[in-house]
């Protein structure tokens, strides 16, 4: 494990920008968010979540596929990346980007996330839960993987982690790093005892019982009582690191000749999102598009990916105006599920552990 | 708004033939297939102009608040027309012609309209991609979804946690959120979506310390006239 | 001589607004002259009864999209007069950066869209787009700056977003600025072009001249369009808290509009009437451009209103770049919005492109605006216009019908008037 200093950190960050388009965690009005740096000194380490995940750095809100134009057929992919950094990703988010990872390589590979996400360098840091935190329960509470640099801090400066070759690179390139004192260690993992206790939020079942639990709630009471109060606004999927739903668009240029292929966020919980030709809607009522989405964090894409895809961040909890917990809405399920009578083996050792 | 297409506007005329655009325009024709219709109907004359209008039109677009939805022009509805009359005209102004009102409507209140521009203003964006699909000959796509997503989009913090109430969570998007990235809040000037959960936002708007009657009046600035329709 | 004379101009266009003219002259004796407004009115002082404080300039901006920055600005001063509210230095600045875009963004619009076309012998831009393409590009160009310069700062220009009591809740970017400023240097030239345009074009001239009162706001040190007092080239400075002892608005019968008149009568406001009261207040290059295009003060003939605007323009311009200055020296600071300290009556004067805008209020002590007048340039001009149809009729009388169509039709536009802004004035005693 190596070390670095403030000064050493900020050295590092005065590197990157010169070569690197650096973003990284900042007070947005106040309160935590991610933003472009230019000068080292906007940086904030942040421990609690920012308001939006850091997906859109390498899945933009909006982004050009091609140009095409309608005079003689033609056209040109737009696959546009350039290197840059993000500074302050949680553990959480380092398991959510390693999740989208293998979303866009699965099937036919997507050349735009794929192109960005090479030249991305991802400099990890640690945090503090809130109450609405539950990653201890997911099981992505620490990453191991999935960061070039991630930096714990100490009392004087910064434990460093070193995931990949490029992170040493950088690591060596911009700044003087040592090898962390036995003190300094002594201090990471003070405060990483610290940060186990301080869970709020918990689910009761283990993250591998949920498939089977969700597989049986299709017809439990809890999606019409959260349908009631659901505006189907789409916050929840557009802050949560792992929804990646897109919508193609083709938009002509105003003189009818050029044209772009845009692709923009999407989002299951929203009216139109199943909406087909004919005016059938498959998931009109609310309460069924919630139902999809929380199938879709531990049922659907478990069952593909051998992961949940909920990471346990809390944003869509701490963005919803009329506070839908997808937590709260777990353990209901969890607790109807043992009602039922039918005790999954895994609740059972779990509940045996404790 | 149209006439801020600095860019696309040549690109425009080359296109389509502007036939009446009074403001604009000296020279007006009544030969025309696609119609945007602005200003929300307050007198007879102005309903019998619209459904000539409407005969004429292949494609009628109903372009601005005040045409899709009322607008504004529906506070003036809290008040009986004589009142406001003899108010701001003088005693006995609801005999003379020149102060003829009548309740504030939108335009589908009396013909069908075929596409909806909303907002106060309306973006730019939006009345290019309209135009375009509609010379295209696809259909335009309207906007349905809350403010929210164009606000999430955009980056903003939620203004409920800046400690201000907005009505983004029911209102239309396709603004970009354009009021909350300078520094506002949604007024709701592009009208409710299509399935608004008005009662979970009236519970949200009291749980941030709205009265009742502040409410009421938040959903009134724009959407009076919708939400009595809605009734 | 021709004895009778019978003209009516149904919706004159190329005016905001719907408004027609009716001359009627019978055994050589002008019988009548009107400008009728037949615009619905829009009752915006009812319809704003009962809202809260912090939302008036909201619904006011809506009351014109070319002036909107105008209202909201004369709503908002309205607003803090009545709660005492004070802003910061910094906010006084952008607000009137933003003014710098509308005066420019009006007075653009309505010299190249609407008043060219006359000169070019075409009836709109459209036409121009194709016939003088360097011309109509000139003025898309300036428009598209003006538009910037509101955007940058309120957000937008067509009703501005950041401008709430209490001042500014955006803060434009320092880049954005600097290079506003630089496009902004780089549009004199645009201006210099339209100003040789300009004297090229053949010039009206009204006939039988007479000396005319001017209203408009006059500032110390400052070219007022936001700041300043109220001020008659026929009297002197007035306070702005007693101007209504001065402007009096009365009904005539062919008029959703208001008319108004001062103790003395007829009077005229907007670019002309500012140009006259501010001349000593015009900048190096706003003066140097008065003189250029033939501006003598006191200069009385209502076509030279246009060349007023254009001499408007160069002033915006000089202006936004000084604001510029003193806001980039300054150092932008985010601020919070100063609070109400108490309620009651208020008055917010500014000068919109059309001409002095007044907007009183009263607030009560929950924050509810309970009755509001608005005084609007066009009602204000409304009279004028009419005054000086009655002196030019019988002066051309003897041309041939289209001619006085067209010396009509172009004095109405030169007053730029807005006639929708117009029609929704109202009296309301205050209790």
């Amino acid at each position: 494990m190596k070390f670095i200093t403030k000064t050493g950190l900020k050295a590092l960050v005065t590197g990157l920008i010169r070569d690197y388009k650096v973003y990284g965690t900042v007070k947005k009005d106040g309160f935590p968010a991610y933003g472009e740096i230019t000068d080292a000194k906007q940086l904030v380490l942040l421990q609690t979540p920012t308001h939006l995940s850091a997906k859109g750095f390498v899945f933009p809100e909006r982004e050009t596929l091609l140009r095409f134009n309608m005079e003689d057929g033609s056209h040109k992919p737009v696959v546009e990346a350039a290197d840059q950094v993000i500074i302050g990703l949680h553990a959480c988010d380092i398991h959510a980007m390693l999740l989208m990872d293998r979303v866009f390589a699965y099937g036919a590979p997507d050349a735009n996330y794929l192109a960005r996400r090479a030249k991305t360098l991802v400099i990890g840091t640690d945090c503090m839960p809130d109450e609405h935190c539950f990653c201890q329960s997911i099981g992505t509470m620490h990453a191991t993987e999935g960061f070039d640099l991630f930096l714990h801090q100490t009392k004087n400066g910064f434990a460093i982690d070193v995931g990949t070759k490029r992170g040493a690179a950088i690591l060596r390139k911009y700044t003087k790093a040592v090898t962390a004192a036995a003190s300094e260690i002594r201090n990471m993992e003070a405060f990483e005892k610290k940060r186990a206790g301080s869970f709020k939020t918990r689910l009761d079942a283990p993250a591998a019982a949920l498939p089977a639990i969700y597989a049986r709630s299709d017809a439990s009471p809890v999606w019409d009582r959260i349908g009631s109060i659901c505006y189907g606004c789409g916050s929840c999927n557009n802050v949560c690191p792992t929804c990646y739903c897109f919508d193609v668009r083709d938009e002509p240029a105003a003189n009818l000749k050029q044209g772009e292929r845009v692709r923009v966020w999407d989002a299951c919980t929203l009216e139109e999102f199943a909406l087909v030709a004919g005016g059938h809607n498959f998931r009109k009522p609310r309460g069924a598009r919630l139902r999809h989405r929380f199938n879709r964090k531990f049922r659907y894409l478990t069952d593909v990916f051998n992961a949940p895809f909920c990471v346990g961040c809390g944003r869509c909890i701490r963005t919803c105006l009329v506070n839908i917990n997808i937590a709260e809405v777990t353990n209901e399920l969890i607790a109807e599920d043992a009602k039922r009578g039918i005790i999954d083996e895994t609740v059972r050792t779990k509940k045996a552990e404790r | 708004m149209v006439l801020s297409c600095e860019n696309e506007l040549p690109e425009i005329l080359r296109q389509v033939d502007i036939v009446n655009f009074r403001e604009a325009m000296t020279e007006r024709h009544e030969d025309y297939e696609i119609a945007f219709v602005e200003g929300s109907i307050s007198r007879k004359e102005e309903a019998h102009k619209l459904r000539k209008i409407r005969k004429k039109a292949r494609v009628v677009v109903a372009l601005g608040a005040c045409s899709s939805t009322g607008g504004l022009n529906c506070l003036k509805n809290r008040f009986p027309m004589r009142y406001l009359q003899e108010e701001v005209y003088g005693r006995g102004a609801h005999k003379k012609k020149a102060f003829d009102t009548d309740t504030v409507r939108p335009i589908d209140a009396f013909i069908h309209v075929d596409y909806y521009i909303h907002g106060c203003p309306i973006p730019k964006k939006e009345f290019l991609s309209v135009l375009t699909a509609l010379l295209m000959g696809s259909v335009p796509k309207i906007t349905n979804h809350p403010v929210c997503v164009d606000c999430k989009l955009a980056g903003n913090i939620c203004v409920f946690e800046k400690g201000k109430t907005c009505l983004g969570p029911v209102t239309r998007a396709g603004c970009d959120a354009i009021c909350v990235t300078y520094g506002g809040v949604c007024w709701g000037c592009r009208g409710l979506v299509d399935d608004p959960n008005i009662g979970a936002h009236t519970e949200t708007l009291k749980r941030y310390g709205l009265t009742a009657d502040s409410v009421m009046d938040s959903f009134n600035l724009y959407d009076r006239c919708a939400i009595k329709r809605k009734r | 001589m021709k004895k009778d004379l019978h003209i009516k101009i149904d919706e004159i266009t190329r005016v905001e607004g719907h408004g027609n003219v009716v001359i009627d002259v019978r055994n050589g004796r002008v019988k009548e002259i009107k400008l009728e407004i037949i615009e619905s009115p829009r009752f915006f002082e009812v319809m704003l009864r009962g809202r809260r404080y912090d939302e008036a300039q909201h619904i006011m901006s809506r009351i014109c999209g070319i002036c909107a920055v105008s209202h909201t600005s004369a709503s908002l001063k309205a607003v803090e007069d009545a709660m005492g509210i004070r802003i910061s230095r910094q906010s006084t600045l952008l607000r009137k950066l933003a003014f710098c875009g509308e005066t420019l963004q009006s007075h653009i619009l309505h010299l190249f869209f609407l008043v060219f076309p006359d000169f070019l012998g075409e009836g709109s831009i459209v036409p121009i787009l194709k016939t003088h393409p360097e011309i109509a590009k000139k003025g898309l160009e300036l428009k598209r700056l003006s538009n910037e310069v509101c955007a940058a700062v309120a957000g937008r220009h067509i009703h501005p977003i950041s401008f709430f009591p209490g001042g500014v809740a955006y803060l434009p970017k320092v880049e954005e600025l600097k290079r506003l400023r630089g496009l902004l240097k780089a549009s004199f030239d645009d201006l210099e072009y339209t100003l040789e345009l300009m004297e090229r074009m053949p010039r009206r001239e009204f006939p039988n001249l007479k000396a005319r009162e001017f209203v408009s706001l006059k500032g110390k040190g400052e070219y007022a369009v936001y700041g300043g007092e109220p001020y008659s080239s026929k009297g002197s400075a007035l306070k702005t808290a007693n101007y209504s002892k001065k402007i009096k608005e009365y009904i005539v019968p062919h008029s959703a509009a208001k008319h108004a008149r001062t103790s003395k009568g007829t009077y005229m406001v907007g670019a002309l009437a500012r140009v006259n009261n501010n001349w000593r207040q015009l900048g190096a290059r706003g003066r140097k451009a008065a003189i250029e295009a033939g501006i003598r003060v006191p200069a009385y003939d209502p076509y030279l209103n246009n060349s007023a605007q254009l001499v408007e323009c160069f002033q915006a311009v000089e202006d936004a770049i000084s604001l510029i200055d003193e806001l980039l020296d300054r150092g932008l600071r985010q601020e919070p919005l100063a609070k109400p300290k108490k309620y009651g009556r208020g008055v917010g004067i500014v000068e919109a492109p059309r001409g002095t805008l007044y907007h009183e209020y009263a607030i009560d002590r929950d924050g509810l605006v309970q009755s509001a007048v608005c005084i609007i340039p066009t009602a204000q001009n409304l009279r004028s216009i009419e005054d000086d149809m009655r002196s030019l009729v019988p002066a051309i009388i003897d041309r041939p019908r289209e001619e006085i169509r067209g010396a009509i039709e172009s004095l109405v536009r030169a007053y730029d008037p807005c006639i929708s802004c117009s029609t929704h004035m109202m009296d309301v005693r205050f209790e």
